[in-house]
């Protein structure tokens, strides 16, 4: 089995699940005809080593514990078909992210340490702000108070790192295991959040702010324009060619129902612009 | 004659839980500072060192010593282990000086010593000797390879006296036996366009102008390759011929500077032994089943068994013994060896091996990837909340089952040189949180992530 042979299998089986879905919505029995094919062309799937990979990487913890035979898990799976069929088409999303292969869990942090290892402060907007890279050493400059400033006065959530990179870095594959994105993917989906912007800063950057959103595949264009106008009006120059984006973004955001966007802020770049800038993109939502 | 020995090094950057730490650039940001207040030691790295290079992960990074005289090589390498050591301190990081780290190499990323060494009595090498050179050592490569592996551990599991390194790097490649050839212009593929622009080059019209060729490409990543202008090989067409060498890329890290000289010093024996068969006019041929060997030299080390040219079987260690009475002579003229490897004892064994802890019973779950688990727990325990809270549970228990690693070594000014003790522990992330396994506790049902997508289907049809 090769990626050229399941490829095909993988956009079936989306259409398929997306008729169950809808049987499902209108309250029929779903077709045993087609659940059969679905279940038949997972098979196929679970052949390519490859493709599974892929697959297995794009399926959310929270499906993974629901119960066999869940209604909710099957938007669930769909929506990771979706990611599996994006990644599928954009092969630098895996290095970006940090998938090596075989995927695998693993915990090099103890759990009782890295149950503490993140703060997350409750705000009133369905948007979610993470810096994944706040905590000494090595921590991104500046950007635990930038991230502070932006949901005290925007009213979004806020999660903050609270150990160093060195030993966990939230923004890659790897860490998926460990609380904080766990807890992550639990307040997207209890606190109904539509948006995540994942904070960072660099010194190395030629632009005041460089925007990541895997080439629009995160964030829908409406919304990245309100972003790129509330950077222009607050005189913050940014490209969106830069950073590619992280595994925040890619694995949080499903579009339509969450998006995600990574920020990268130059230490050159004017704080208070960028911050201003911010605050009116969450406020504007 | 003049020996001249080159190493090339790559290291592990670890964090101090002894877990990869991705920060080569961050280090070598630190020891540029560093060195450019601190003439000393700068002149010093001016001396030894050509430089220091990435590798595609940013948790590993090598070191390229100048090429040297025997005698210095050991200053060089204590000099470039510790300079590289100081800045991951400093950057709150330690190196290990390991071929494999033992968790999270699966099976990348792996390192590997490279030691280049080349013999003339004018400073460039002649063609005819390079060629002897190469097919000598590689007709021991075996032995070589033998002696050397040394990772034992890889992902979390005992891997063996092997070169897991061998088995699963894409840059080590088997090497073909050399030809010499005379052509006044080469042709470059497509694919090798990264390593020159040009497609087509064109060579002075010399009348012995030839050129040595081990792989048609002039593909350099090879176990063994011939370096220099004389080769096929893009990269090197611009050098000059005083960089002529040989370049042996199959050997596995070595702890200890002992080891890793006395490799090198191997090495550079079975260079002289070949200029002095050349010199005797002695045409050296490839040896039968190299292939053979090479293969068992990889997947058992040391207790691998080689077949000889007339078929019979001999043990690894003899083989490298009978080896290392034939060049004693010549490593003698260039230094003296200091580690077990004169007796035919291999690091991996002088150090010993990893204390694994694991859990048997899940770890084999982990391996097939069957970690969406049912359980039911031998008895009540406390599990840890997303948040730290402890909560307590019994019964049946239904989650994603995951190892918790703990790794202990030992660490000196910041070289990690051996694992002492991998631990292993699974826990099954739950609704409710993180629940401690035991082996006591019995699995009902473990299932692979698409197999749960299959199975959620498989119900809604029940139902």
């Amino acid at each position: 089995m090769s990626n050229i042979e399941t490829f095909p299998e993988l956009i079936k089986l989306h259409g398929l699940l997306s008729v169950i879905e809808d049987d499902l919505a209108d309250g029929r029995a779903p077709d045993e005809r087609i659940l059969k094919r679905a279940i038949k062309r997972i098979r196929k799937i679970r052949k390519d080593e490859n493709m599974s990979l892929l697959l297995t990487s794009s399926i959310p913890l929270s499906f993974l514990l629901e119960d066999e035979g869940s209604e909710a898990a099957l938007k669930e799976m769909r929506k990771a078909i979706e990611r599996t069929i994006i990644m599928s088409k954009f092969r630098g999303i895996r290095s970006k992210i940090g998938l090596n292969r075989p995927t695998r869990y693993v915990m090099t942090y103890p759990i009782e340490k890295a149950a503490k290892a993140f703060e997350f402060i409750e705000g009133i907007k369905p948007v979610v702000l993470t810096a994944p890279h706040s905590s000494p050493p090595l921590q991104d400059k500046r950007i635990t108070a930038i991230a502070r400033e932006i949901a005290r006065i925007s009213g979004a959530h806020l999660l903050l790192s609270k150990v160093s990179r060195i030993f966990v870095d939230y923004n890659r594959y790897s860490s998926r295991i460990y609380p904080a994105r766990v807890f992550l993917e639990r307040v997207i989906l209890e606190k109904r959040i539509k948006g995540i912007i994942d904070l960072h800063s660099s010194n190395r950057l030629e632009y005041d702010v460089e925007i990541g959103c895997f080439s629009g595949q995160t964030i829908p264009r409406s919304l990245l324009k309100t972003l790129e106008e509330c950077l222009k009006s607050n005189g913050v120059k940014y490209t969106k060619e830069g950073r590619f984006g992280g595994d925040i973004v890619w694995f949080h955001s499903i579009l339509p129902d969450a998006w995600g966007v990574q920020v990268e802020i130059s230490t050159n770049a004017r704080e208070n612009r960028v911050v201003k800038a911010l605050i009116n993109f969450v406020e504007r939502l | 004659m003049q020996v001249l020995v080159g190493l090339e090094e790559e290291l592990f950057l670890l964090n101090k839980m002894g877990f990869l730490s991705r920060f080569s650039e961050i280090l070598l940001h630190r020891l540029v500072k560093d060195l450019s207040g601190d003439r000393d030691r700068l002149e010093k790295a001016r001396k030894y060192l050509m430089g220091i290079q990435w590798e595609p992960n940013p948790s590993q990074i090598e070191y390229v010593t100048r090429p040297m005289g025997f005698s210095e090589l050991e200053e060089a390498v204590k000099f470039s282990r510790k300079l590289i050591a100081r800045a991951a301190i400093r950057t709150n990081q330690l190196i290990y000086v390991g071929s494999v780290h033992p968790v999270e190499s699966n099976p990348l990323p792996l390192n590997g010593t490279h030691v280049n060494v080349s013999i003339s009595s004018n400073g460039t090498p002649s063609n005819k000797l390079l060629a002897a050179i190469y097919m000598h050592i590689r007709n021991h490569l075996p032995e070589i390879i033998a002696v050397t592996a040394n990772s034992p551990i890889m992902n979390g599991r005992i891997h063996g006296l092997g070169s897991a390194r061998m088995m699963y790097s894409r840059v080590l490649k088997p090497s073909g036996p050399v030809i010499m050839r005379k052509r006044p212009v080469s042709f470059i593929p497509w694919r090798e366009r990264s390593k020159t622009r040009y497609g087509v080059i064109f060579r002075k019209m010399k009348l012995f102008k030839s050129e040595l060729v081990f792989d048609p490409t002039g593909d350099r990543l090879k176990e063994i390759a011939i370096r220099g202008p004389s080769t096929n090989i893009p990269e090197d067409i611009h050098t000059t011929k005083r960089s002529s060498r040989v370049e042996v890329r199959g050997v596995d890290n070595q702890a200890t500077e002992e080891y890793l000289l006395d490799t090198a010093l191997i090495i550079a024996g079975l260079a002289y032994e070949a200029a002095v068969l050349v010199g005797k006019g002695v045409k050296i041929r490839e040896r039968k089943n190299l292939q053979r060997n090479r293969s068992r030299a990889i997947r058992h080390g040391i207790e691998a068994e080689f077949i000889l040219d007339g078929g019979e079987r001999v043990k690894a260690r003899d083989s490298f013994l009978l080896m290392m009475d034939r060049i004693k002579e010549y490593i003698d003229s260039i230094g003296s060896m200091s580690s077990g490897l004169r007796e035919g004892v291999p690091e991996i064994i002088r150090i010993g091996m990893p204390e694994i802890v694991d859990q048997e019973k899940f770890s084999k779950l982990e391996e097939k990837n069957r970690v969406v688990a049912t359980i039911r727990l031998s008895g009540g325990r406390d599990g840890i909340s997303l948040t730290g809270e402890r909560f307590h549970v019994t019964g049946e228990v239904k989650g994603l089952l995951f190892p918790e690693y703990s790794l202990k070594f030992r660490e000196e000014n910041g070289i990690v040189r051996k694992f002492d003790r991998i631990e292993k522990r699974y826990w099954l992330l739950s609704k409710e949180g993180y629940i401690p396994l035991m082996e006591s506790d019995d699995v009902i049902k473990a299932i692979t992530p698409i197999g749960h997508m299959a199975k959620i289907l498989e119900k809604l049809g029940e139902s």
